[in-house]
């Protein structure tokens, strides 16, 4: 089968989606980790709904300003299926193969263009659970180590600290 | 802050991120030139993750309130969500637990249904009643307010005593967090204008004048409009308050999140550096020794605070340290096999 024909699927269990100044947050329920996918990404990820083939997705690409090459949702798929955003599929190539600077000499575009090629960054910064006075036992299991250090809910006197090297709990 | 140099947001930076309050800095230097150096980045990407948590913490909200609601509990939330939602946007205000306050005579079962679902991570910190306010419960229970979230009702608390709430815990806390001085600050700015003075002022003496100390400090400290309220800046607060709280913030966190101090022996500067964040902060020192919020120095509280404190520890350092060193010896015996 033509790899065009292929009918990407975007993951959509266990996966929290927003919406936040022009961009899309995902958070992963599973895995704690979010993305942030640019406009072009965000397209062709809501577009891969198990009907639309690889093709059809390149004929939407100018919804998003974007010329209607298949290497820009390659690029797309690419990056979507290495953060686990995509249901499995076959992939034509590496992560470098669709590199930025790779797509923009196949498209021939300006370097202006970049800003517009298909992202999806990973979203770190100090967890906002932080802001709590306390943890409760449940939340605490759930970490991992280095633990939050947080007393415990209710039981000022633990605190949520590591026990073993894979677990936090109540100390 | 719209004076800050590049240079200075950089300082400040890992202060807001330490203290929960890197959302509000992207979203003062979002227009800026700033939002696109690397300390925009990162001040972004916490308000980013912020958002995100806030979707979690309103879904797991909505499931904790239907599980009480379907025994027939009824919660009455403080903090947290109430709170965050006056903010303009969900990325702004983060947050942990849920704390949910209920009757006392329903506390038992509640805690007997949210340990059922223990696994779901909801995270709710339930109280029985509101301690912290001298208060019954009946009072605040009718007091409280219905507000809705999705299709779920939630019952805040109402807004004398969720006011005096804030106040209450920002200095039991010693005030360490900013953001609890912006909560209070906006809450003080969007008073209903049917505010019950005189439920709010029934309240213990002493929690009165918190409330009251508290509102001047976010006046002097944030410029908060005291214009809905009976307090005037030139009532003035003791010389040290405002300053105690400014060095909280620079410290940019609190003992309470740093290692146990009987489990960082192993490392001097570790050890040192719990000390020394451990000295005891004068707003909480004045709280838990019920110290007269008069202008006298603090550090009488302060030292006393120290001394019981540090006899605590030091009493309970050997237990900590024969556990940890049991724990260990077990995990060696395990990794062994």
């Amino acid at each position: 089968m033509d790899m065009r024909d292929q009918k990407p699927r975007a993951r959509t269990e266990g996966l929290l989606v927003e919406d936040v100044d022009g961009e899309t947050l995902v958070y992963d329920l599973g895995s704690h980790e979010a993305h942030r996918l640019n406009p072009a990404a965000a397209l062709v990820w809501r577009m891969s709904d198990g009907r639309a083939t690889v093709r059809e997705l390149v004929s939407r690409l100018d919804e998003a300003g974007l010329p209607r090459d298949e290497a820009v949702v390659w690029m797309a798929l690419t990056r979507l299926d290495a953060v686990g955003l995509l249901e499995p599929m076959d992939l034509p190539g590496s992560r470098s193969a669709f590199s930025r600077k790779e797509v923009l000499r196949v498209l021939g575009a300006a370097a202006a263009m970049t800003l517009l090629l298909p992202a999806v960054d990973s979203v770190v910064a100090p967890l906002a659970a932080q802001a709590a006075s306390c943890v409760t036992p449940a939340q605490c299991n759930q970490q991992q180590p280095p633990c939050s250090g947080l007393p415990l809910c209710n039981q000022p006197t633990r605190r949520c600290a590591p026990q073993g090297a894979t677990k936090c709990g109540g100390r | 802050m719209e004076t800050l140099t590049h240079q200075e947001w950089e300082k400040a930076a890992p202060g807001l991120h330490a203290t929960a309050s890197a959302g509000l800095g992207w979203w003062k230097l979002r227009h800026s030139d700033l939002a696109a150096t690397a300390v925009g980045d990162g001040l972004r990407d916490a308000f980013r993750l912020q958002t995100l948590h806030a979707r979690i913490h309103e879904r797991r909200l909505i499931r904790a309130l239907g599980i009480l609601e379907a025994a027939g509990i009824r919660s009455v939330l403080a903090k947290g969500w109430s709170v965050a939602r006056r903010y303009p946007s969900p990325g702004l205000r983060p947050y942990g637990d849920l704390d949910l306050h209920v009757a006392p005579e329903d506390h038992a079962a509640a805690a007997a249904l949210l340990r059922a679902h223990e696994k779901e991570g909801l995270g709710v910190d339930l109280h029985r009643g509101v301690a912290s306010l001298g208060r019954p419960w009946a009072d605040v229970a009718k007091h409280s307010v219905a507000t809705s979230l999705e299709t779920s009702r939630v019952w805040v608390l109402g807004p004398e005593d969720h006011l005096a709430l804030l106040c209450v815990h920002l200095l039991s806390h010693g005030a360490w967090r900013p953001l609890w001085l912006c909560d209070v600050a906006l809450f003080l700015e969007e008073l209903p204008p049917d505010l019950d003075w005189t439920y709010l002022q029934s309240l213990p003496p002493r929690q009165v004048e918190e409330i009251r100390l508290v509102a001047l400090l976010a006046q002097r400290l944030l410029g908060a409009d005291l214009s809905r309220t009976p307090w005037r800046s030139h009532q003035g607060i003791p010389r040290w308050l405002a300053p105690a709280v400014l060095d909280a913030w620079g410290l940019g966190g609190h003992y309470s999140l740093t290692t146990p101090i009987a489990l960082s022996e192993a490392d001097p500067r570790r050890f040192l550096e719990s000390v020394r964040v451990r000295w005891p902060n004068p707003v909480e020192a004045t709280v838990r020794w019920r110290a007269p919020y008069n202008s006298f120095p603090r550090w009488p509280f302060q030292l006393l605070d120290a001394v019981v404190r540090g006899g605590r520890a030091l009493a309970s350092a050997p237990r900590v340290v024969a556990r940890r060193l049991r724990r260990r010896t077990r995990s060696d015996e395990g990794g062994g096999r």
